[in-house]
């Protein structure tokens, strides 16, 4: 594998996308070659560098002020009968939390 | 008696909305927000971004109905949101022309501060926020999906409605781009 093959793959092989074969022959070539080697820590630095970003974050009350936005009675309801039985729920009064201000806590405290 | 909604998938929730149900939509919401959120911040980098993803809940909850079940419920709401930021982009492009001197002025160069930039991040990130800011929204948002969120090629391809090749050949611009504007501070 030439430098220009290698550089190719690069970007797949630092994000562990390349087949195991390809990466083998990544490999090889960034043993010999300090150049590419040199890219690819310059690739992995821009990652790690990003990775340590803090994080955007939605302001509090997103939410709520949401909920608050959405009408009441939409979306128009089909019938019951047009969607399948939902096994997937529980009647149970306990632990669901739908109240908007709940959810919001609810989100917090996740 | 009120349903609980135990590891209810997307979809089921979708459908549980649409046959009346609106604390279905609440947890959808509860479940997508912040990663929504983000990407529109990743794509946009403005100010508007937590306007935009209200936007898109909205838009979703409006048009639910529209939606075709043999696409996962992600992939479509984040067709909402590419849709939608993709229309802001646009807009602040079209009143950039209408009021700038200088037509040929970048996105990335909005003066007010980006939710990237309102981070209140360290010194040494300024450098590379400012760099991100510079990219093109598709470079930007494709490169924070795997770099900062960590996302498989496969996933950013789904999130952003493009081919695994097109997210690898964006990834490899972008990094190459990024390398030249933070080319001493590395």
């Amino acid at each position: 594998m030439n430098c220009a093959h290698t550089q190719a793959l690069l970007d797949e092989y630092v994000d562990g996308e390349l087949p195991a074969s390809d990466a083998a022959r990544v490999e090889a070539h960034l043993r010999g070659c300090g150049n590419c080697r040199q890219s690819a820590e310059e690739l992995r630095a821009i990652s790690a560098r990003i990775s340590t970003l803090p994080e955007p974050t939605l302001p509090e009350g997103f939410a709520q002020r949401l909920f608050e936005r959405l009408p009441l009675d939409a979306p128009p309801a089909l019938s019951r009968h047009d969607t399948t039985s939902p096994g997937w729920l529980v009647e149970d009064t306990s632990a669901f939390v739908a109240e908007p201000e709940s959810l919001h806590l609810a989100r917090r405290a996740a | 008696m009120r349903p609980v909604y135990t590891a209810a998938t997307d979809e089921e929730l979708a459908a549980a909305f649409l046959a009346g149900d609106h604390d279905a939509f609440h947890r959808l919401v509860l479940r997508h927000q912040d990663k929504l959120h983000r990407f529109v911040c990743w794509t946009v980098n403005a100010a508007e971004a937590e306007d935009l993803t209200q936007e898109v809940f909205v838009e979703a909850y409006r048009s639910l109905r529209g939606w075709r079940r043999e696409a996962l419920f992600r992939t479509w709401l984040y067709g909402i949101g590419r849709n939608i930021c993709r229309r802001h982009l646009r807009d602040q492009a079209r009143r950039r022309r209408l009021f700038d001197e200088d037509a040929d002025i970048q996105a990335a160069s909005d003066p007010r501060p980006g939710p990237l930039q309102r981070l209140g991040v360290e010194e040494h990130n300024i450098a590379m926020l400012n760099a991100i800011g510079q990219l093109s929204a598709e470079h930007r948002v494709t490169l924070m999906l795997r770099a900062w969120e960590g996302l498989p090629y496969a996933e950013i391809a789904e999130l952003t409605g493009v081919p695994k090749g097109t997210v690898r050949s964006r990834l490899h611009n972008a990094r190459r781009e990024l390398a030249k504007l933070l080319e001493h501070s590395l």
